[in-house]
């Protein structure tokens, strides 16, 4: 024992030098002093998303599929409408859409399930990328309708099949909700020109004739799936009748040749 | 048992002092408070002994737009030629006469400001861009160069920008950054970086405005880092065609 005891001083040594090392680093930080970066990501995940309706009705619910999207005053964050992505869906843009491989796969599944409406609203930090930087996010919400509850268990199933083989997606474990469910996750690149990570979140649910898809996009230290799911939840609540269900302004507004309003 | 944790801590407290020696090299703002870096700093420097005493005018060691690459677009009312009767009434002096005064004093020769912003703008900007200003003062000698660094040096502090550490550049550089106001309509923060360098009878000024989150003094330092390669002529130094008559004390 004493002839080790030499080792086991060095041993002891070497271990506080170690210690030292990362206390000194964890201080200096940058070991520039100055702030070279305007601020630090530190990442602030919120709540867990646990409402709303699990199973329960599966109701055939009216037209039109906008009124079922969440409206920007109740999404959180300072948002905008991005109106070169937000439309009404027709069945050329529904059978050319990333649903299918192609627009013949497309048409016969469109005509198989019976879809009937289709709209699609992409919200936006009104600082961009910056904004998710801070962690804001972007909301890409579609809400499909079809003529029988049928046609859109076969929706719900194409379009879960669809995003989860998508190359990188993890399948997520929320609560479920509605009468089917499902959650992706999917981790891309950086944030603008950051070193922040970006991320992907889908929550896809199935309500009676509904099919809805909520993905939100932004920084790695901020998101979870439950940013998705509070609007899947708010949507569902729509379909249910639990809260009002307002058609929205069209974007952009239609204008009138020769019609002046004043 | 105490002998053994001695020895231990000893070896511990010898190591500290080598690595505060080196954790320094970054420019630390309370070392450094006039936000100079030390020689050494981490990143390509063009920094050596050279204080070549450059001829006018001052426009062609500025910045041009090809040097940035593509998607700028020149700010034209931010852009003129400097002279004393134009340069001395502007915001960077107390008054026209102390202006007059100290321009003279420093043998000031000429100097040019352009700008340049991001194709898309504030849109731009919001997802990684930035504004860019450049401004280059040319003086008779190296002693009217280093008083003039030194007042634009107080100016720039006396704005609320803090120090902060970069590279260095030319014989003698300083860099700072302020956040301010912010981008477009957005809640997201403006963020300037300056970075200002002395080479030989040159003073150039480089300022960045991005968006917090994005911006580090990076991008000014490697703008800064093009102009002084113009002053070494280790790039060629074109006179720009001129793109203003603009007048800055009228806006300034």
């Amino acid at each position: 024992m004493r002839r080790n005891q030499p080792l086991l001083i060095l041993a002891a040594g070497l271990v506080l030098i170690a210690m030292a090392v990362v206390v000194i680093f964890l201080v200096a930080g940058n070991n520039g002093g100055g702030p070279d970066v305007s601020k630090t990501v530190d990442g602030n995940k919120g709540p867990a998303s646990t409402g709303g309706t699990l199973g329960g009705p599966e109701p055939v619910v009216d037209l039109p599929a906008s009124k079922y999207i969440p409206l920007i005053s109740e999404v959180p964050g300072h948002n905008e409408v991005n109106v070169s992505d937000t439309f009404t869906m027709n069945i050329s843009t529904f059978t050319s859409s990333y649903w299918f491989i192609n627009d013949r796969e497309g048409q016969d599944k469109a005509r198989e399930w019976k879809i009937v409406d289709g709209y699609q609203v992409l919200y936006q930090p009104v600082g961009l990328s910056a904004q998710v930087l801070q962690g804001g996010y972007y909301s890409t919400i579609e809400t499909y309708l079809f003529a029988d509850v049928q046609g859109a268990k076969a929706a719900f199933a194409h379009l879960s099949d669809k995003i989860g083989s998508l190359p990188g997606t993890e399948k997520e474990k929320p609560r479920g909700l509605a009468n089917e469910s499902a959650a992706y996750r999917l981790v891309q690149g950086t944030v603008g020109t950051s070193d922040v990570v970006a991320v992907y979140h889908r929550f896809l649910f199935r309500r009676g004739n509904a099919v809805v898809s909520v993905q939100t996009y932004g920084g790695d230290p901020f998101m979870t799936i439950d940013q998705a799911r509070e609007l899947a939840v708010m949507i569902d609540d729509k379909l249910l009748g639990q809260r009002p269900a307002t058609e929205p302004t069209p974007i952009p507004t239609p204008a009138i040749i020769g019609v002046d309003t004043n | 048992m105490p002998r053994r944790l001695l020895l231990a801590l000893c070896a511990c407290f010898l190591i500290v002092p080598a690595l505060a020696a080196c954790g320094g090299d970054g420019g630390a703002a309370g070392a450094s408070p006039t936000g100079t870096s030390a020689p050494g700093d981490a990143g390509p420097s063009n920094s050596s002994g050279s204080s070549p005493k450059l001829d006018g005018p001052a426009s062609k060691y500025s910045v041009a737009i090809t040097d940035l690459g593509v998607n700028w677009i020149t700010d034209i009312p931010a852009t003129y030629v400097l002279n004393i009767d134009n340069y001395a009434p502007t915001r960077s002096f107390s008054s026209a006469e102390e202006g007059r005064r100290l321009l003279t004093e420093w043998g000031y020769q000429s100097g040019y400001e352009t700008g340049y912003s991001p194709e898309g703008r504030d849109t731009a900007v919001l997802n990684g861009a930035f504004y860019v200003r450049v401004e280059s003062h040319l003086f008779a000698n190296e002693a009217g160069a280093k008083a003039a660094m030194a007042y634009f040096e107080s100016i720039i502090k006396s704005t609320g920008a803090s120090p902060v550490s970069a590279g260095t550049v030319g014989n003698e550089s300083a860099a700072f950054t302020a956040t301010f106001g912010t981008i477009g309509k957005s809640k997201v923060n403006a963020v300037y970086h300056h970075v200002i360098f002395r080479r030989g009878n040159l003073v150039t000024v480089v300022l960045t405005k991005g968006a917090e989150g994005f911006m580090k003094v990076d991008p000014a330092r490697e703008i800064a880092l093009i102009a002084d390669q113009k002053a070494l002529g280790q790039k060629p130094a074109v006179e720009p065609t001129p793109t203003s008559n603009y007048t800055p004390a009228a806006g300034n």
